[in-house]
């Protein structure tokens, strides 16, 4: 019932006609760009780089969400940003703990919060997907690439499977920005972290390494997204880390909101 | 978001009715304003608006930490009328602020905490009266030393302050009985007062004088 109040308590400050637009808007244009830069710069597998979508895939069922998936992947700093600012700016502006003098329990409240600013993320993701296909519909033609098969059932059940896989990717970055935010209290250092992490750290070190796309969480959690590339986590086993990486957030989290003060 | 959505959010959370809520905004003032974003709020309407949070529910005891931190005069005014009015209205408010003056303005009973020990229960008037002075002046300011040694009379400490003479007061003596005593006495020795007033000393200087006495004991 607390995580419940909490999620509709979080939910009437997000549902706003002024965010819906910006997120819109945001949405929109990162999704035709992006989707139209991976269908354009696509090429076929034998020259494809580690960046890049491959045309075969392209053209065959679901292709078209494919795009848009492979694109979203990109957006995994973005994610991480929108949801350790949202935890980090609870503590720094005190709004947090004008919600414990309301409702008490510090878990269930997080909770409810957290999944509220996922299903605004599930929301525009849905919409991102809607938009990114009718974007890859229209560019494909240009650059040869049939879209016989984006349409159809099977292709349905591809883009219902990419949605899944994009709901995980936000869900996994929305709980590890989240356990940062929760530790460091503090947005601009939670955020400092988060790049250094996800920058420099798995992308140079981890780069080429088997163990660190196996483990570090950031490439775990974008081999959901991208399961075609050669060195991704096959989906079984990076969902199997992933919980574990969840629960082990989920325990850090219990441990620091009972510990210590609320405050900044 | 709005200060209406503000409100609705946290009585959604503490499950308390949302019915209240333009009452509420019309109580502090807020009520052409409820549906504006609540980053247009000077400092003093974000604060009234915690105020209305706090009131959803209609709570019997409202705790208010610093409530005019940071305001302007005219905010801090508001917020003291805002005080006022709620506490009228039958519910107990508890104000913690290091701010003496505001609560000599808005409080009816102080609780008087120094490092961690209370040193004060009662209303602002019980605190000792230290600091509190009869304040006599001779029309003829030769007249001053006579004056004061008529004062002298009554074994309180007296302080001359240019041509004011100062009879301390201490927390058993009636002022007005003293001063006419001492204007008769006055009158008697043939000297002509300019001035004669009661000085009241402000919460502050009786917030010191009761925390000093407790570091000295």
């Amino acid at each position: 019932m607390s995580i419940l109040n909490a999620f509709r308590s979080e939910w009437i400050l997000l549902n706003r006609k002024r965010l819906w637009l910006v997120l819109g808007a945001i949405t929109t244009l990162y999704t035709v760009v992006a989707t139209a830069l991976a269908i354009s710069t696509a090429e076929p597998r034998r020259q494809q780089s580690d960046d890049g979508l491959a045309l075969e895939a392209l053209v065959g069922v679901g292709g078209a969400t494919m795009a848009v998936i492979f694109s979203i992947a990109f957006a995994f700093l973005l994610v991480f940003v929108m949801f350790a600012a949202s935890t980090g700016n609870e503590f720094t502006r005190g709004t947090l703990r004008t919600a414990l003098t309301f409702q008490s329990h510090r878990l269930p409240l997080l909770a409810g919060k957290l999944a509220a600013r996922v299903l605004v993320a599930a929301i525009v993701m849905a919409g991102a997907l809607v938009i990114g296909s009718i974007t890859a519909a229209i560019v494909a033609p240009a650059q040869d690439i049939s879209t016989g098969g984006w349409f159809g059932l099977s292709a349905l059940g591809e883009a219902v499977e990419d949605y899944l896989r994009a709901i995980v990717f936000v869900g996994g970055f929305a709980v590890i920005g989240t356990t940062v935010a929760v530790l460091l209290r503090s947005t601009p250092i939670a955020l400092g972290v988060g790049l250094l992490w996800f920058g420099p750290i798995e992308n140079v070190i981890g780069q080429g390494q088997d163990w660190a796309e196996r483990w570090f969480p950031g490439m775990v959690i974008r081999s959901i997204v991208r399961p075609e590339t050669p060195d991704a986590v096959a989906t079984p086993a990076a969902l199997a880390t992933l919980g574990a990486y969840t629960a082990i957030c989920a325990a850090v989290i219990a441990i620091v909101m009972s510990r210590r003060d609320a405050t900044a | 978001m709005s200060g209406v959505d503000n409100l609705r959010s946290l009585a959604v959370l503490g499950r308390r009715s949302q019915q209240d809520i333009p009452d509420l905004l019309e109580l502090v003032g807020l009520a052409g304003r409820g549906h504006d974003r609540v980053g247009s709020y000077s400092m003093g309407m974000k604060q009234r608006l915690g105020i209305a949070a706090a009131l959803l529910g209609d709570p019997e005891l409202i705790i208010l930490d610093e409530p005019t931190n940071g305001l302007d005069p005219v905010g801090m005014q508001d917020v003291r009328r805002l005080i006022g009015e709620i506490a009228n209205g039958g519910r107990t408010i508890l104000v913690s602020s290091h701010l003496l003056s505001e609560l000599e303005q808005v409080a009816d009973w102080l609780i008087v905490i120094d490092q961690g020990g209370l040193v004060h229960l009662g209303t602002p008037e019980s605190l000792a009266a230290a600091g509190e002075a009869l304040v006599l002046r001779a029309a003829d300011p030769a007249h001053t030393p006579m004056l004061r040694t008529i004062v002298d009379a009554t074994q309180l400490r007296v302080d001359v302050d240019g041509g004011d003479v100062l009879v301390m007061l201490d927390g058993d003596v009636d002022p007005g009985a003293l001063a006419a005593e001492t204007n008769r006495r006055a009158h008697s020795a043939g000297i002509v007062l300019s001035e004669l007033h009661y000085r009241r000393a402000d919460l502050e200087a009786r917030y010191l004088n009761l925390v000093s006495q407790g570091a000295s004991s």
